[in-house]
């Protein structure tokens, strides 16, 4: 499994997006619904606001101890009450 | 003699045939551009970085539906202000472009970003003095260059 592969499912099922925000209120829904890429067991999503540590929305649980983990981050605009937030997605997979 | 002569010929030519090769290789090897798809993709990271920041909202603001624009819209309008951007605005776009800053530098980066408006400079962040060390830079031109917003880093 490579990173490529978790960002271009990401962006197939709107939870991450280089071109238009994504509404917040949808991104669990759609995790919910996920098909995890070939060759990943599974995916854990935070959405934070740019530049700060505090969550914003954590989607999907830890790795299992032990586990090897690929991990990432990217910015990108989410609708938080209306607004077109800058946000942060840290990405793990394993 | 002759025979001689033509060895020492030779031995010239070879010589020279090396001398070619070796500067040849050298060359290619100083060519060949060192680590080219890391810097491909962080170049690529910090436009994306630059244009998450460009369409986020400004923050602040006086709760009207002209006061809600991206910062790229907020850019556009402070450049048709005849009498130039106010410290207040000026305040607002400082809090839209720190939180890109701020997490640039959480991943080890150091990033500034410079604003032109209307021939008028404002620096957000730090701005690195050196010229010892390679700058990622991502340029956006607004209302036909009457702001230039430039997002720097240094990786």
């Amino acid at each position: 499994m490579e990173m490529d592969e978790v960002v271009r499912a990401l962006n197939e099922q709107g939870l991450l997006s280089d071109d238009e925000p994504l509404r917040s209120e949808e991104l669990r829904q759609r995790f919910d619904s996920m098909v995890l890429p070939d060759g990943a067991n599974g995916i854990g999503l935070t959405y934070r606001p740019m530049g700060e540590e505090t969550p914003y929305v954590i989607l999907g649980e830890s790795a299992p101890e032990g586990t090897s983990v690929l991990a990432d981050r990217f910015p990108l605009l989410l609708i938080i009450d209306g607004r077109s937030t800058p946000v942060m997605l840290e990405v793990r997979a394993w | 003699m002759v025979m001689r002569r033509d060895r020492r010929g030779m031995a010239v030519l070879v010589d020279a045939l090396l001398f070619l090769t070796v500067l040849t290789l050298m060359g290619a090897f100083l060519m060949v551009p060192e680590n080219t798809s890391e810097t491909d993709d962080t170049g690529e990271r910090v436009g994306a970085f630059h244009e998450v920041m460009l369409g986020g909202e400004v923050p602040g603001g006086d709760g009207s539906a002209l006061s809600r624009t991206s910062l790229e819209d907020h850019l556009v309008l402070l450049s048709q202000d005849h009498e130039g951007p106010s410290s207040y605005e000026m305040g607002r776009v400082e809090q839209a472009v720190n939180g890109t800053l701020r997490e640039m530098g959480s991943m080890g980066w150091d990033a500034w970003c410079v604003l032109i408006i209307d021939w008028t400079d404002h620096v957000f962040g730090r701005q690195y003095p050196g010229q010892d060390v390679s700058v990622h830079a991502d340029r956006r031109e607004l209302a036909d260059s009457a702001v230039i917003c430039t997002l720097f880093a240094i990786v």
